[in-house]
């Protein structure tokens, strides 16, 4: 498998300060794709390691059915899942553990699986950690090493702002 | 033969008690297998009720999953079109703006569900025939709002000047006419695309064309300096971004968003 991530490199690129642009809330912010009955948006973010990609989708016919997924860019081309944080949409299993999981679960990038065949993220863990998809990025930028642009400051928007300013 | 009986039933047993259905809403299940996607998660199969009788659907999760690979252009041209387009008519499937549909026929549950099973596969398949990179999906996301809130007849995708510009060497993304000066508008997803812009325009003031013309950034803030600055000297005005765009177009060119009789340019 000569494109396979190692477990150190994936704690690497998970560790890489990721720098969101100014105007990221509105490049989040989904569209629809009514032909393919889905909410959609994808935001590059480049940093010195490299080209990392947060892609949003959501199901119209099944809310609860989301994805917030942070990928990175391999050397030829095609992105590589570190992340998934995915929503109700029929459960998982876990191949090599030999484990079912019901509900909302995060998958996780692994050596491990790949080295077995399978995508990279199959391994998953139950999570409540979040619940929607708002939740859900939340999540993913406190772990995944996510830092707010410089000139963000707290808004006076009545609204909850996606990320709890400090 | 009492083993070979005895093998049978086990054999059977124990298929059927991985296989369980859930109630989860009004006429609403669950179906669940040990089938999953390469990535682990479960296909998605739920039964439920819809005008008088029982379909099974993945509720658009199939192509939404897929969609993490591919574009939509992907999913709707070329072999991948073909591949699924057979799968639906071989298993009976529909697809239903994304969602997979198969209608029980009777009682034919069992034949219903294993050909709605293999439907799911073959189609998730289609992501090997090549691996292709996520775009960014700024351009489809920019003409999808384009053709929401401009008149067809009103606009031309990839305009070029015919007479002196065969080659269309140099093209605008969009004219729009209408009025007594067109627009064009230029997508700007790089600065590849901006530089084009920026000699596009220039060569449009060299033949004397009368013109308005509008860029809309991917992200502005991320373009080289200088490459921006000589844009923006010979361009009329921008968008920093799509949102602003959306926000902003129809107050600033409300004039371009109307159906007309007849264009007048």
């Amino acid at each position: 498998m000569p494109d396979h991530i190692d477990d150190v490199e994936i704690a690497r690129l998970i560790s890489v300060p990721k720098l969101l642009p100014e105007a990221w809330e509105a490049r989040l912010k989904t569209r629809a794709r009514p032909e393919i009955s889905q909410k959609r948006a994808n935001l590059e973010i480049p940093t010195t390691s490299g080209l990392f990609t947060i892609m949003i989708r959501e199901s119209t016919v099944n809310v609860l059915d989301f994805s917030v997924v942070l990928a990175f860019t391999r050397p030829n081309g095609t992105l590589f899942r570190l992340r998934r944080y995915n929503g109700l949409h029929g459960g998982h299993v876990n191949h090599i553990e030999r484990q079912a999981i019901r509900g909302y679960h995060v998958h996780i990038a692994t050596e491990r699986y790949q080295i077995a065949g399978y995508r990279e993220d199959a391994y998953a863990i139950a999570s409540q950690g979040f619940a929607d998809i708002a939740s859900a990025l939340r999540l993913m930028f406190a772990e995944c090493t996510f830092q707010l642009p410089p000139t963000s400051t707290p808004s006076d928007n009545p609204q909850l702002s996606l990320i709890p300013r400090k | 033969m009492a083993d070979t009986d005895n093998i049978e039933r086990e054999f059977k047993r124990k298929v059927c008690d991985e296989l369980f259905i859930e109630q989860e809403g009004l006429n609403r299940y669950i179906v669940s297998t040990p089938l999953t996607f390469e990535d682990g998660d479960r296909l998605p199969i739920v039964l439920k009720r819809e005008d008088e009788r029982w379909v099974l659907t993945d509720e658009g999760h199939t192509f939404l999953q897929l969609t993490y690979d591919l574009d939509d252009s992907d999913l709707q041209t070329g072999s991948r079109r073909e591949i699924i387009d057979r799968t639906l008519v071989s298993g009976g499937l529909t697809n239903r703006q994304g969602e997979l549909l198969l209608p029980i026929q009777g009682d034919r549950y069992g034949d219903s569900l294993y050909s709605f099973i293999q439907a799911l596969i073959k189609i998730d398949d289609i992501r090997y025939l090549s691996r292709e990179r996520v775009r960014s999906t700024f351009v489809e996301d920019l003409k999808t709002f384009v053709e929401r809130v401009i008149p067809a007849t009103r606009r031309t995708y990839r305009w070029h000047d015919a007479q002196r510009d065969p080659p269309a060497n140099y093209e605008a993304d969009y004219r729009l006419n209408g009025t007594g000066t067109p627009l064009f508008i230029f997508a700007l997803d790089s600065e590849v695309k901006i530089r084009d812009a920026t000699i596009t325009l220039a060569q449009y003031e060299r033949w004397g064309l009368t013109f308005d013309s509008l860029g809309i950034f991917e992200d502005q803030e991320s373009v080289n300096r200088k490459v921006l600055a000589r844009f923006l000297d010979i361009c009329g005005k921008s968008f920093s971004n799509l949102s602003a765009a959306e926000e902003r177009f129809e107050k600033t060119y409300s004039e371009y968003v109307k159906e007309l009789d007849a264009a007048r340019t």
